[in-house]
């Protein structure tokens, strides 16, 4: 590792143990749910799997629109750490893209989303900020 | 070219304007500067208009001060599809053994900045993932 490689931020520093590989993935996984059900007609579900140690994600958007899968990037809280807290991803829509940078706040997941139109339509870049909440199995 | 279609339901304009809106970028320009001292992450964020684009530039932590990460372009975007102000941008660094995914937000004031990083550098570090908060020198 050079100098160079741990020179740009003090959190780039390598820990005294090196993390266990792959992350471990299950703080993500599963369903999670708009806090508002809806009702701000952003992303209504958000839904996480694992598969072959990657992490994917499908969304729903409010008004019955289903996003295909995409694959993410998992993140842990430090260089140091093997538990997975956050991801980002990107569905591309064709003449849209849509952003996700989002992460595991103690059992809620805040989702920042970031779209962008290369259309002819007169709608701005726009960003949101979404809670989720695990979805209960019934 | 055909808009492109909704995929939720706040994608729809209504009422629609005649053209897209010019967004006013005062609300995000200037320098930002990290609120906990002594921070091991992004201490400052400096973010600007160009001729043609908008521009961050990025100043790390370490021993003997603030790395500059020099500049990026950066995308700008507003709260909404009928919005005309800046609330948010989205910026990225690829330092060839590290990549970092910037998106950042305004909160009644406060810019925050979610940092992804990711090495490529075959080492043993995890990617990790940071949120820090700025105020506006």
């Amino acid at each position: 590792m050079t100098a160079e490689q741990t020179s740009l931020r003090l959190d780039d520093r390598p820990g005294a143990v090196a993390p266990p590989g792959e992350l471990d993935l299950s703080g993500l996984v599963g369903g999670w749910l708009n806090t508002d059900a809806g009702d701000s007609g952003g992303i209504l579900r958000f839904v996480l799997a694992e598969r072959d140690g990657g992490l994917f994600v499908r969304g729903a958007g409010v008004g019955g629109y289903e996003w295909d899968e995409v694959e993410a990037i998992a993140f842990a809280p430090t260089v140091a750490d093997g538990r997975a807290w956050a991801f980002n991803c990107r569905f591309d829509f064709g003449q849209m893209v849509t952003d996700v940078s989002a992460y595991n706040k103690q059992g809620i997941l805040v989702a920042a989303t970031f779209t962008s139109f290369d259309d002819d339509s007169a709608r701005s870049d726009y960003w949101t900020r979404e809670f989720f909440h695990r979805e209960v199995q019934r | 070219m055909t808009p492109a279609g909704p995929t939720r339901a706040r994608d729809h304009l209504d009422p629609a304007p005649a053209s897209k809106p010019e967004v006013d970028l005062a609300s995000l320009l200037g320098t930002w500067v990290v609120f906990e001292s002594g921070t091991t992450g992004i201490t400052k964020v400096v973010i600007e208009a160009g001729a043609d684009a908008v521009e961050a530039r990025v100043y790390g932590s370490g021993a003997d001060g603030q790395p500059d990460w020099g500049t990026a372009p950066a995308q700008v975007f507003a709260d909404d599809v009928a919005g005309s102000e800046a609330w948010a941008f989205r910026s990225g660094y690829d330092h060839g053994w590290q990549r970092v995914e910037l998106f950042g937000y305004l909160n009644r004031g406060v810019l925050a900045v979610d940092a992804g990083t990711s090495f490529i550098d075959g080492g043993d570090r995890s990617d990790y993932f940071t949120r820090e908060l700025f105020y506006r020198l």
